[in-house]
C-alpha cells in the first residue's frame, strides 16, 4: 500500500501540536511548583505523567517520519504502524497527570475558587501563578483530545488499510 | 472455543483497553485523593472508618455525659434572639443633634446611599451563613416598627440605578456609589421631597480575610476606602440642601462596617447629618434591633470598642503605613539573599504600645501638661469619637465613687474594688456603661529605660440594668449575682508594666497611680487631669474633668521589680480543679529575637545605628514615623532565630525513643477522664498508639481530629466561626461582628454569645457526626489600624476589652463541650502578605498589647481555653508556631496553658514555612493539614526527641478531648471503636481492581486477536504461495 507522506497527514500535525502543548504544560507546571501553596514541592506523579507522555508522543512523531523513509523495510514499517499505541500510552499518562495535577494543587485551586464561590476576598494569588496553572491544565486537556483524535485517525487508517488488503486477497 | 475465537476477532479490544486503562488511572488518582480528603468525604456522606461498639463483658463504670444545650428544632429561634439582643446592646449612638432620634412611631422615612438596600451582614468565610432569613433595613423596619418606608426609593437602591456597585475591583476595594445625577434622572430627588420625613443613609464598607482594606487607590475622597467617596458626599450634601429647604426633616446615618470609617464628614455642616449610629455588621437578625433603636424601643447602650477618627492616618501605626506604603515591606536585600514569597515581607510595629486611644489620650495629656517634645496637638482635629464613647436617648450621672483596696492574708494588695452610683437623669429608660481607667506613672525611670506608659488604660467596666428615669444603681463587684459588675474589681496585677531593658520583667513603677470612672477614654484623662488640678482656666485641657471621679490609689515609693516578676497563673490540678498557688514561673525577656533593636539578625538601613525608631512620649515629634523603615537581614543570625525552615532537630540529652504499639494495657481514652495530666496511666495509653498513627492524626487536623481506634478516640469535628458557625450545612447565620459584641461592654452578653454559638454548633443537626465539637473562635488579634482586613473577627483596639470579652465567651462555649480555639496566635493583626510576613516589635508592646488578651483567654484561672490556633505570620524571622519562646516559655510556662495548639491552614497557605519538624519541636501540637506518611521523614522517625515531642502533642490533644469535648458524650469504659470498611471505600477498591483486571484482559485479548489475525494472514499467504 502506498504510504502517505507524513507531512500530508492530519494526525501528524495533531501530534506535533499536542507535543507542543504538553511540553508547554510541563514547563508551566515546573515554573509554578515553587509556590507557597504546595511548599515548593514538585509532584512526582505529575512530572512522571508529563515525561511519559512527551517520550511516547516523540516516539510517535519520529515513527510517523520514519514510516515515510523506511517504507522499503517492511518489518520496521510494520512495527511503525503500531505507533498509535504510543499515543494511547501518552493519552493515559496525560489523564493521570491531569488529575494528579489537580490533586497536587488542590490548595491553590481552593484559594483561587474560594473568593469566586463565596463572593469574598480571600487570599490573593499571584495572577501569573493562577494563569500559568490553569493554562497548564487546559493545555494538557487539549493535548489529550488531540492525541486521542490522532490515535483514532491512525487506528481508522490501519483498519481501513487492513480491510483493503483483505479485499485484495 | 468458538465463542473465544469470535471474541478474538473483535477489533474493539484496541479501544477497550485504552478505555479501561483511562479509568484505571483515574481510579489511581481517586485512591490517592481519598487519603487527604478522607475526613471531608466521611463528613459529607455521614460515614466513619469505625463503628462504636459497647463491650458485652464488663461493668460500665461511668458514662461521660455532655449533652447538647439545644436541639435542631429549638436552636434557630434562640440563636436569632441572641443575635438581636447582642446587636441591641452593642449599637453605638455617635451623634444625635436636636434629638433627631428616636423617630416618632409613625414617621415617614426614606433611604439614601446604596448600602441602605444592601446591608453587609457579616464577612465572608468565617462567620457567615446564608441560611434562614437575613433582615435588611426595610424588612426590619416593617416588621418591628410602624415607620413608613418609601418603597420607590428602596427599589431604586436595591435593583435600580442607585444599586450598589461596591466590591473589590482590580485588587482594590471600591465604594462605587452611584452619583446624585442618577437620583435626579430617575426622579428620586423629587421623591424625597414628596415623601418628606427623615432620610436614613447607610454607609457600608466591606472587609474580609486575606487582604487589608485599601488605603490608597480607592474612590474615597482621600484615596482610602474608609473615607466617603465624592458621590456619597454629594448625595449627603444634596440631602442637606433639601433639609435646609424644609423638604425633609432629618438625615440619619447608619455606619454598617466592622472597620472604622473616617468620620470627619459627621462634623461638616455641609452634609447636615443630625444623627449617626455605628451598627457594625449585624448578622442575620441584628437589623431588627437597629429598627427598634430608630424608634426608641431600644435605647442604645453600646460604647465604642475602637477610636473613631476624623483622619484614619492620624495614629502612629497608620502613619507608619503611610510612609512605608502599606503594612508590609520587602527586605532591602531580598534579591541578594534569594528570599522567597514567604520570607521577603516584614512589618514593624514602631508605635509600640501607642495603639488607638493609648496614643491620642497620651499625646493629649502631654500637650495639656506641656511636656517636652509634644509639639502642637489638637486632639479633636484627629479624634471624632473617643474609645468607649456612646450616647444614649437619656443621660446618666455618676456619684459616690469609692475605691477600696483588697488585701490578702499576708497584707499584700490583691485588688481594688470600685463602686459608683449611676443615676438616670434623663427622660427615658436606658443602660449605662461605666468604664474604669488606670493611669500609671511615667517618670525618669521609664524614660531612662524606654518603658512607654499610656496615660490611660481600660482596666475595668460595668453595665447597669435598665434604669428608669431618676432610678439609681450602685455598680460594684461586691454585689452578688450581677455578672455585669464583675469587672468593677481591678486586679493589682493590672498595675504592672513590662520593662524589657533594665529589669527585663514586669515591674511596679515608682510614682502615683490613678483610677477613674469615666464615660470614655477622653473623659477618663480629663478626670485624672482634674484630680491633678488641671482646669480650663490654668491649662490647655479641652473640657473640665470631674476630680471626684478620679482617685489616686497608690503612691509607690520605689520601682519594684519583684512583685510582678513571677507568674500568677494557676495550673490545673485535675482537669476540673486548680492548684491553690500560682505557678510562680519567673517572667523574663522572651522576645528579644523579634525586636530589631535587640536582635543582631536585622538592621534598619535608614538610621545610623541600624535601630528602629519606636514612638516615645518622651519625644513625640522626634519619634513619630516620618520616614520608611527599611530593614535588611544580616548574616549575623544564629540558626535558632534565622529565617530558614526545617531547622536541625537537636537531640535532648538522654532522650530515648518512646514506646509505640505496646498493647500491654487495655486502656481506652474514656477510662482516663478526670485523671491528672501527669497520671502514669497516660503513658500506658499513649504506648498503644503507633508512631504512624500519631503522625497522621496530628497532621490531619483539617477541621477534624481523626479517630484512633487503638485508644477508642472518636473523630472530632471542628469548624470556623469567630462570630458564628460557618462552612457546614448546619448553623444559623452569623452573630453580630466581634466589634459589636465587645461594644456591648456586657459580661452577660459575652456569655450569651459563647453559649448561642456553641449551642448552634451542637444542635443535633447531624447526629452521625455528633455535630461540632470545636470552633475556631473567637478571633483575638488587635485592631491595630483602621485598615486591618479582618477587623470583623477581632474585638477591639484595646487588649483588656478583647481579653475579657473572649474570656467570658470561651467559658460558656466550652461549658457545652465545644472547644474554643481562639485565633490567631499571634501578631496576625493585618492580612496582606500574611503568609510568612515577619513582624518586628519590642517586647513591651508584644506583652502589654498583643499577648494580653491571650493571657486572659488561656490561663486556666481565667478563660481556660483548651486550644488555640496559631498564625501564618512570623515573630521576627520565626514562624510563630515554631518559636519555643512563644509556644512553650510564655504559653505553657508563664500562663499554664495545658490545651493543644493547632496551626492555621498549613495545608494551603504557607507550606513553605509551616513545616512539621519546626512546629512539633517547638510546641505545636496539631497541623491544620492533610498530612501523609511521605511527610514523615527518616530524621523525624528516628529522632527520640522528635518522637517524645510528638507523643507529648498527642497527650495534650487526648487530654483535652476526653476531659472537655462533646465528642466523648456517651462514651464509657466499655466503648470501643471497631474499624470498618465503609461502603464508598469498598466501591472504590472494587472499581480499582476491576479496571486493572479489565485493562489487563483487554490488552491480552487485543494481543491474542492480533496474533490470531496475523496467523490467518500467514495461512492465507501460505495457501497462495502453494
Amino acid at each position: 500500500m502506498k504510504t502517505k507522506n507524513f507531512y500530508k497527514q492530519v494526525n501528524f500535525y495533531l501530534t506535533i501540536f499536542s507535543l507542543g502543548l504538553v511540553i508547554a504544560a510541563f514547563l508551566l507546571y515546573l515554573l509554578n511548583c515553587p509556590s507557597e501553596f504546595n511548599g515548593g514541592v514538585v509532584s512526582r506523579e505529575v512530572v512522571t505523567g508529563h515525561i511519559v507522555a512527551i517520550i511516547f508522543i516523540l516516539i510517535a512523531v519520529v515513527a510517523s517520519i520514519a514510516e515515510f523513509y523506511l517504507k522499503e523495510k517492511p518489518v520496521i514499517s510494520e512495527i511503525i504502524k503500531y505507533r498509535r499505541f504510543c499515543l494511547y500510552i501518552a493519552f493515559v499518562a496525560l489523564i493521570y497527570s491531569f488529575f494528579m495535577s489537580i490533586l497536587a494543587e488542590y490548595s491553590l485551586i481552593g484559594t483561587i475558587l474560594y473568593p469566586i464561590v463565596s463572593g469574598t476576598i480571600g487570599d490573593p494569588v499571584e495572577p501569573l501563578l493562577a494563569n500559568s496553572y490553569f493554562s497548564q491544565l487546559i493545555n494538557t486537556l487539549i493535548a489529550m483530545v488531540f492525541i486521542i483524535t490522532s490515535a483514532l485517525i491512525l487506528k481508522k487508517g490501519y483498519y481501513k488499510a487492513e480491510k483493503a488488503a483483505e479485499g485484495n486477497k | 472455543m468458538k465463542t473465544f475465537k469470535r471474541l478474538l476477532k473483535k477489533k474493539s479490544w484496541e479501544t477497550l483497553k485504552v478505555f479501561f486503562a483511562s479509568f484505571m488511572v483515574v481510579m489511581f488518582v481517586i485512591n490517592a485523593a481519598i487519603v487527604p480528603f478522607n475526613n471531608e468525604i466521611h463528613s459529607f456522606l455521614g460515614t466513619k472508618d469505625y463503628i462504636e461498639v459497647e463491650l458485652k463483658n464488663g461493668t460500665s463504670e461511668k458514662i461521660i455525659s455532655r449533652p447538647p444545650l439545644k436541639t435542631a428544632a429549638e436552636i434557630e429561634e434562640y440563636y436569632r434572639a441572641v443575635n438581636e439582643e447582642v446587636q441591641g446592646e452593642g449599637l453605638v449612638l455617635l451623634k444625635n443633634d436636636n434629638n433627631a432620634l428616636p423617630l416618632a412611631p409613625n414617621a415617614k422615612v426614606s433611604f439614601a446611599l446604596s448600602g441602605s438596600a444592601k446591608i453587609f451582614y457579616a464577612t465572608h468565610g468565617p462567620g457567615v451563613r446564608r441560611q434562614g432569613k437575613l433582615y435588611d433595613l426595610k424588612e426590619a423596619i416593617e416588621e418591628e416598627t410602624n415607620l413608613q418606608v418609601n418603597e420607590k426609593i428602596y427599589n431604586f437602591l436595591k435593583n435600580g440605578a442607585g444599586k450598589s456597585g461596591r466590591g473589590i475591583k482590580g485588587g482594590v476595594f471600591k465604594i462605587d456609589e452611584p452619583p446624585w445625577s442618577v437620583y435626579k434622572s430617575e426622579g428620586i430627588s423629587d421623591e424625597y421631597k414628596e415623601h418628606g420625613g427623615s432620610v436614613i443613609a447607610v454607609i457600608t464598607r466591606e472587609s474580609g480575610e486575606g487582604v487589608d482594606i485599601s488605603w490608597t487607590e480607592s474612590d474615597g475622597i482621600d484615596g482610602s476606602h474608609l473615607s466617603l467617596s465624592r458621590n456619597e458626599l454629594d448625595i449627603l450634601e444634596q440631602l442637606a440642601i433639601m433639609k435646609r429647604m424644609g423638604d425633609i426633616d432629618n438625615i440619619i446615618v447608619l455606619i454598617n462596617s466592622a472597620v472604622t470609617i473616617q468620620c470627619d464628614f459627621l462634623f461638616n455642616e455641609n452634609y447636615g447629618v443630625d444623627a449617626a449610629m455605628w451598627i457594625g455588621l449585624p448578622g442575620a437578625t441584628g437589623m431588627k434591633a437597629v429598627a427598634k433603636a430608630l424608634v426608641g424601643e431600644i435605647n442604645p447602650s453600646g460604647r465604642l470598642s475602637d477610636t473613631f477618627l476624623k483622619n484614619n492616618f492620624a495614629s502612629p501605626a497608620a502613619m507608619d503605613w503611610k510612609v512605608n506604603n502599606g503594612f508590609s515591606s520587602e527586605y532591602a536585600n531580598t534579591a541578594e539573599l534569594g528570599l522567597n514569597s514567604s520570607q521577603k515581607y516584614y512589618g514593624v510595629y514602631v508605635e509600640g504600645v501607642y495603639i488607638g486611644y493609648r496614643y491620642f489620650e497620651t499625646r493629649y495629656e502631654d500637650y495639656v501638661m506641656m511636656n517636652a517634645g509634644v509639639g502642637e496637638y489638637d486632639y479633636w482635629s484627629e479624634v471624632a469619637y473617643p474609645f468607649g464613647f456612646g450616647l444614649s436617648y437619656t443621660e446618666f450621672e455618676y456619684s459616690n465613687l469609692t475605691i477600696t483596696e483588697q488585701k490578702d492574708e499576708n497584707n499584700k494588695t490583691v485588688a481594688f474594688n470600685v463602686s459608683v452610683t449611676v443615676t438616670n437623669v434623663g427622660e427615658r429608660a436606658g443602660k449605662e456603661v461605666v468604664q474604669i481607667y488606670l493611669q500609671k506613672p511615667y517618670n525618669d525611670y521609664t524614660r531612662m529605660f524606654g518603658v512607654e506608659v499610656p496615660s490611660v488604660e481600660l482596666v475595668g467596666f460595668g453595665k447597669t440594668d435598665l434604669l428608669q428615669p431618676e432610678q439609681s444603681q450602685i455598680l460594684s463587684a461586691t454585689i452578688q449575682d450581677k455578672k455585669n459588675m464583675e469587672r468593677m474589681k481591678i486586679a493589682f496585677e493590672q498595675f504592672r508594666m513590662y520593662d524589657a531593658e533594665n529589669a527585663q520583667t514586669y515591674i511596679l513603677n515608682s510614682g502615683d497611680y490613678y483610677l477613674t470612672v469615666a464615660k470614655d477614654s477622653h473623659d477618663a484623662i480629663n478626670n485624672i487631669l482634674a484630680a491633678k488640678n488641671y482646669t480650663q482656666e490654668n491649662s490647655r485641657i479641652d473640657a473640665a474633668g470631674d476630680a471626684n471621679l478620679a482617685k489616686k490609689v497608690l503612691s509607690q515609693p520605689t520601682v519594684d521589680a519583684e512583685v510582678f516578676s513571677l507568674s500568677s497563673a494557676r495550673t490545673h490540678d485535675t482537669p476540673t480543679t486548680l492548684s491553690d498557688t500560682p505557678n510562680g514561673t519567673k517572667i523574663v525577656n522572651q522576645l528579644d529575637f523579634m525586636d530589631p533593636n535587640r536582635f543582631s539578625g536585622v538592621v534598619n538601613n535608614k538610621t545610623d545605628n541600624g535601630d528602629v525608631v519606636y514612638v516615645s512620649r518622651n519625644n513625640w515629634l522626634g519619634t513619630l514615623p516620618t520616614q520608611e523603615t527599611i530593614l535588611a537581614l544580616t548574616n549575623l543570625v544564629s540558626e535558632k532565630y534565622d529565617i530558614t525552615s526545617h531547622k536541625t532537630i537537636v537531640e535532648e540529652q538522654g532522650a530515648t525513643m518512646p514506646k509505640f504499639n505496646d498493647f500491654s494495657s487495655d486502656l481506652t481514652l474514656a477510662m482516663l477522664e478526670g485523671l491528672k495530666y501527669s497520671d502514669p496511666k497516660w503513658d500506658l495509653l499513649l504506648n498503644r498508639i503507633s508512631q504512624e498513627d500519631m503522625f497522621i492524626t496530628l497532621t490531619n487536623c483539617y477541621g477534624f481530629t481523626p479517630a484512633l481506634p487503638s485508644v477508642a478516640k472518636p473523630m472530632t469535628d471542628e469548624d470556623d466561626g469567630p462570630y458564628g458557625v460557618s462552612n457546614t450545612a448546619e448553623g444559623y447565620s452569623s452573630m453580630s461582628c466581634e466589634g459589636i459584641i465587645a461594644s456591648t461592654f456586657s459580661v452577660e452578653i459575652f456569655e450569651k454569645v459563647g453559649e448561642a454559638i456553641a449551642a448552634d454548633a451542637r444542635s443535633d443537626h447531624d447526629p452521625k457526626q455528633k455535630n461540632l465539637h470545636g470552633l475556631y473562635a473567637p478571633g483575638l488579634n488587635i485592631h491595630r489600624v483602621a485598615f486591618g482586613g479582618r477587623a470583623a473577627e477581632y474585638f477591639s483596639e484595646d487588649p483588656y476589652l478583647s481579653g475579657i470579652t473572649a474570656m467570658y465567651e470561651i467559658k460558656t462555649m466550652q461549658a457545652q463541650g465545644v472547644i474554643a480555639h481562639p485565633k490567631h496566635f499571634i501578631f496576625n493583626d493585618e492580612e496582606t502578605n500574611r503568609n510568612g510576613i515577619c513582624i518586628w516589635m519590642n517586647e513591651q508592646a508584644a506583652r502589654e498589647i498583643y499577648l494580653l488578651p491571650w493571657e486572659y483567654a488561656l490561663r486556666p484561672d481565667m478563660g481556660n481555653a483548651h486550644a488555640i490556633m496559631t498564625s501564618f505570620n512570623r515573630a521576627g524571622c520565626l514562624w510563630t508556631s515554631a518559636s519555643d519562646n512563644l509556644m512553650i516559655n510564655i504559653l505553657r510556662a508563664e500562663w499554664s496553658f495545658d490545651g493543644y495548639t493547632l496551626t492555621d491552614m498549613a495545608g494551603s497557605n504557607g507550606k513553605l514555612f509551616m513545616v512539621y519538624d519546626d512546629g512539633f519541636m517547638n510546641g505545636t501540637d496539631c497541623f491544620l493539614d492533610k498530612g501523609t506518611l511521605s511527610g514523615f521523614t527518616q530524621e523525624m522517625k528516628n529522632s527520640p526527641t522528635f518522637n517524645i515531642k510528638l507523643r507529648e502533642s498527642m497527650h495534650r490533644l487526648l487530654y483535652v478531648i476526653v476531659n472537655y469535648s462533646a465528642a466523648m458524650d456517651g462514651y464509657s469504659n466499655l466503648t470501643r471503636l471497631q474499624p470498618v470498611i465503609v461502603w464508598w471505600k469498598l466501591i472504590i477498591n472494587i472499581l480499582t481492581i476491576a479496571f486493572i483486571a479489565l485493562t489487563a484482559i483487554s490488552f491480552v485479548m487485543y494481543v491474542l486477536s492480533d496474533i490470531d489475525k496475523r496467523k490467518n494472514i500467514f495461512r492465507g499467504n501460505h495457501k497462495r504461495e502453494n
